[in-house]
């Protein structure tokens, strides 16, 4: 199915309207605290979908489907064993510090728990890794119109570029978060029709298990060895992917924390996470599944690596154009290009504030006027843009998306993990601990990343090697701050207060009604997760 | 600050119709198990009953606050 003139219409409509978001939205950013953190004004409704959307990129929607393929049902993992917790554990013990210490990024919270060198450390890698993900979205979407519209790689990647700069540097995070939420929408709507009539064609979830390799349709019950899609056992699922990569993604990344420093108040900021889990525990059947669907429909996928149409990140692609007709094609097609533009403006409004507050400002310009870092912010939002056209073509060299996304969470995410568990739940943590611990943990993996790649280390699978990967760099950082907090000196308990637990922090919750309260959200949707993980044991 | 309702609600109310409308005049079949389903009028008609309910949401939000 080739896109017809209906198509582009549709995709014209949704330029204009995320244009036209970003130009309603500029004359109200006025100061600096708009353009980065919304002015704090945003209600939990809207910072929790979009907390869930700027999740929603290439990553997501294409690389799930893609991993669904390639590892079958074992990848929702990622949600009910990975981020499902995580969010909770956010939401109910970190959000209090992140959002009581107002604070305006993540490496700003290291800085005041710890020192200057964490801060930096933390601000330049993160600043990195926001430039790498972005280029998987251009390079994603890249793939995507040269499959289905025959439009050239670069030119797709510099439309998307040009669109993302232009309503990231008009609204600043509102203008991004207001585009994610309608990107949500779109992208449930797009392409819910299509696990539908995948699903039904196929013969149902017993039909479809049927027509796939063993192991493809059960998340738990190969996981006792190896013998099974992702190559890995129960512990590694648990320690290096439940507990290092999710835990270290979605409690520590600036990315998604910075749409629930928006919100209005505390609770606003507790609930984010959680109105964004509830529909995450439902995303497998629009993300994993149509992988599924579209590998028992085309079973050559991801067989041969050197075409570039036939790799597992190209499921969905493949199932749109099979079941959608001209129309619907635009809507799945503007579905996905809004998970691109949500990924990388997602990426670049972190990497925006993080240039702004943490490097910029702090060792280049300081005490200058408030209409000059705003400036200074949508200068940062074009270079980031700028770089990140070249991190695309990194991504080639991976087997999938996901396999990419992983490797690079290993190294950044999985460490700085566990100097925010110390750093949150130790008063004992010290500055000098923290920064050779979250040094050592990088290492760590980098050394670790290197003897893969020379042989000296194998594993079953790349996914395999990025769970041990993460769950080392963790286990090292974690053991060398304790090691060197015990032999130096920590900060003074009043610096501490609101930054670790057993100090004062406002509470939310108390004034709430028992069904708005953040622990009887969480239990709830810990109970749904346990009956997903059970139905496809 | 821009009632994101609103944008959102206008959103799938044009494209429902575009949809609505390639699926009138240019009808396609799309097969669901033993049917065939005519999917851009179907979708078109799903998308257009989200997007009036954004718009109602907005539109009742307004009226309550300039009471």
């Amino acid at each position: 199915m080739q896109a017809a003139l209906v198509d582009y219409l549709i995709i014209g409509i949704y330029f204009v309207f995320v244009l036209g978001i970003g130009f309603a939205l500029k004359k109200q950013v006025v100061t600096s605290e708009d353009f980065f953190l919304s002015g704090r004004s945003i209600p939990s409704w809207i910072t929790g979908l979009a907390f869930l959307s700027a999740n929603l990129g290439a990553i997501e929607v294409m690389g799930m489907a893609g991993n669904g393929a390639e590892y079958g049902i074992m990848t929702a993992h990622f949600y009910w064993v990975g981020a499902i917790p995580a969010m909770l554990f956010l939401s109910i013990f970190m959000m209090p510090f992140y959002y009581g210490s107002r604070i305006r990024s993540v490496p700003e919270y290291l800085k005041l728990r710890f020192n200057e060198s964490t801060r930096a450390f933390n601000a330049v890698s993160f600043a990195i890794m926001t430039v790498l993900m972005s280029g998987i979205n251009m390079y994603a979407m890249a793939i995507v119109f040269n499959l289905l519209l025959n439009w050239d790689m670069t030119a797709s990647i510099l439309v998307s570029a040009v669109v993302v700069l232009a309503y990231t540097a008009l609204g600043g995070l509102t203008s991004s978060i207001y585009n994610e939420v309608l990107q949500f929408f779109l992208i449930v709507l797009g392409f819910l029709p299509l696990t539908i009539i995948g699903i039904v064609n196929i013969g149902g979830w017993q039909g479809l298990s049927a027509q796939l390799p063993a192991g493809f349709s059960h998340l738990w019950s190969h996981t006792a060895g190896v013998n099974n899609p992702m190559g890995i056992d129960w512990l590694g699922i648990v320690s290096g992917l439940g507990f290092v990569l999710s835990f270290g993604y979605w409690c520590t990344d600036f990315l998604v924390i910075q749409r629930a420093l928006a919100a209005k108040d505390l609770a606003a900021a507790q609930r984010t996470p959680l109105i964004a889990a509830f529909p995450k525990i439902f995303f497998p059947a629009i993300t994993v599944l149509p992988g599924m669907i579209a590998l028992a429909l085309v079973p050559q996928l991801g067989h041969n690596p050197s075409d570039p149409h036939m790799r597992y990140d190209m499921a969905l692609p493949l199932l749109l154009a099979k079941y959608y007709p001209s129309g619907m094609l635009g809507i799945g097609l503007t579905a996905m290009l809004a998970s691109f533009m949500s990924g990388m403006a997602g990426n670049i409004t972190a990497f925006n504030t993080v240039f702004t507050y943490d490097i910029y400002r702090n060792y280049f310009a300081k005490n200058k006027s408030d209409g000059h870092y705003m400036m200074v912010g949508r200068l940062a939002t074009a270079g980031g843009i700028f770089v990140s056209i070249f991190t695309a073509y990194f991504v080639m060299s991976a087997p999938s998306i996901m396999d990419y996304m992983q490797t690079i969470f290993s190294f950044f995410n999985a460490p700085l993990f566990a100097t925010f568990l110390l750093g949150m739940f130790w008063k004992r943590a010290t500055p000098s601990g923290a920064f050779v611990g979250l040094v050592c943990g990088t290492l760590a993996a980098l050394v670790q990343f290197v003897l893969t790649g020379q042989g000296m280390l194998h594993y079953s699978s790349v996914m395999a090697g990025n769970f041990w990967r993460a769950s080392i760099a963790w286990l090292v950082c974690f053991l060398v701050t304790i090691a060197i907090s015990f032999v130096t000196k920590p900060k003074p308990l009043e610096e501490l207060t609101g930054l670790v637990w057993g100090t004062t922090v406002e509470s939310g919750s108390a004034v709430l009604v028992w069904y708005k309260r953040p622990t009887v959200l969480a239990v709830l949707i810990l109970v749904l997760t346990i009956v997903c993980n059970l139905i496809f044991w | 600050m821009l009632d994101l309702r609103f944008p959102i609600g206008l959103f799938f109310c044009i494209n429902s119709l575009v949809l609505i409308a390639v699926g009138f005049f240019q009808p396609q079949g799309t097969r669901l198990g033993d049917w065939v389903l005519n999917l851009n009028l179907t979708w078109g008609l799903v998308m257009a009953v989200f997007g009036a309910f954004m718009l109602i949401l907005y539109y009742s939000g307004k009226n309550s606050q300039s009471e």
